[in-house]
């Protein structure tokens, strides 16, 4: 359903400002923060960080605040190269990784972090992402066949037939596409989402898969698919560079094809 | 409280392996559209003032009425897909939905009644 205001208890009220301790090269960070434990409503702290003692990216000031200046304040992260995800958030108004993410680029104004928009917030800038994995494992993300493979061989693809799968098996699973879609805002419950398709149009491409038909079978459905209306915020968005719009798309012309159109 | 399982709340009542004919009307419409919609417009556009009975004269011609009705009822037919999608999208309550996708299909019937019954008075004279 289409929410256009914040319930009561959603509203966010203005948080704590925290200085920095000296230091001239000085950028504020504006962070979302929120605690299940206080009861309280959610409100924006902000911290003045010094970009000279810092490293170069968001999640650089993120660990800096943490470590020396507020050690409540929460978030994922694990990997700081782009590859594991988990970092994502967020950030003056674009979901995006915050390792990846350079404070440079906003040349010196205030950057303004907040949860992957339109999820259940667990604390601060951590998104409940049990749902969106569960969309996952419902689109059995692996190779499903019927024929017996020789013992001492590995199923061959071609070269041509590989380079299919470019484009789609970057995909990290972030959700910086998936919390960016209208269409998963409003009806995430049934809609599988940018990522999902993503990653369903991957095994649908994979030469080797054996379950095509009963893949597109399981897809085709007014809300599990046909609820992307190319809004392209997903391909706007992603970290990585993919366009998951352009693999949903993918799908739909598949189907199509197997009505004989 | 629920013990559903997260995998079994995202299942929910499976899929219901339709959905493809609604999105290619859409688009098949809004193709059709173009065309027909181009040669209303361009043809009113010729006519020496939009009175009545230029009109008139101007839907005599069995060509333009049969145009004129194809582009009427594809652009209520894709007006009403549409609609639909927009239910879909942004009513919560199932109930509401149910009698808003009901008053769109009686509206879009009761339209396509109206501009065959209209066009084909004009032409029948």
């Amino acid at each position: 359903m289409a929410e256009f205001k914040l319930p009561k208890n959603s509203r966010i009220n203005k948080g704590k400002h925290h200085k920095a301790n000296g230091g001239s090269n000085l950028t504020t960070f504006k962070v979302y923060r929120w605690s299940p434990d206080d009861g309280e409503n959610p409100r924006t702290d902000t911290y003045e960080v010094d970009l000279d003692s810092c490293g170069p990216m968001v999640l650089d000031a993120l660990i800096k605040i943490k470590d020396e200046m507020d050690s409540t304040l929460t978030f994922r992260r694990s990997c700081r190269e782009g590859i594991c995800g988990s970092c994502a958030m967020n950030i003056n108004g674009t979901n995006t990784l915050a390792c990846t993410s350079s404070i440079k680029q906003f040349k010196g104004k205030e950057i303004a972090i907040y949860p992957l928009p339109h999820m259940e917030v667990i604390k601060d800038l951590v998104p409940d992402l049990t749902h969106f994995y569960a969309q996952y494992a419902s689109i059995k993300p692996w190779m499903q066949t019927d024929s017996v493979p020789l013992p001492d061989k590995e199923r061959l693809q071609s070269i041509e037939d590989r380079e299919k799968l470019d484009g789609l098996y970057e995909c990290i699973l972030c959700a910086c596409c998936q919390t960016s879609c209208p269409s998963y805002w409003w009806n995430g419950d049934r809609y599988l989402g940018p990522a999902v398709l993503l990653q369903s149009y991957r095994w649908l491409a994979d030469s080797r898969d054996e379950y095509t038909g009963e893949r597109l079978e399981e897809l085709e459905d007014p809300f599990k698919l046909y609820r992307c209306h190319t809004i392209m915020n997903c391909a706007n968005t992603c970290p990585k560079g993919l366009n998951p719009g352009k693999a949903i798309g993918e799908i739909k012309k598949m189907i199509t094809q197997r009505h004989a159109l | 409280m629920s013990y559903q399982s997260d995998i079994a709340k995202v299942k929910g009542l499976g899929s219901v392996k339709h959905g493809f004919g609604h999105w290619w009307m859409q688009r098949l419409t809004a193709v059709l559209l173009v065309p027909t919609g181009l040669f209303v417009l361009i043809s009113f556009m010729k006519l020496d003032g939009l009175t009545a009975a230029t009109v008139v004269s101007w839907m005599q011609s069995p060509i333009n009425s049969i145009l004129l009705l194809l582009f009427l009822l594809t652009a209520t037919y894709h007006g009403a897909l549409g609609l639909q999608v927009v239910v879909e999208d942004y009513v919560g309550s199932h109930a509401f939905q149910l009698v808003l996708q009901y008053l769109i299909k009686i509206i879009m019937i009761l339209l396509m009644m109206v501009n065959t019954y209209s066009v084909s008075s004009v032409l029948f004279g």
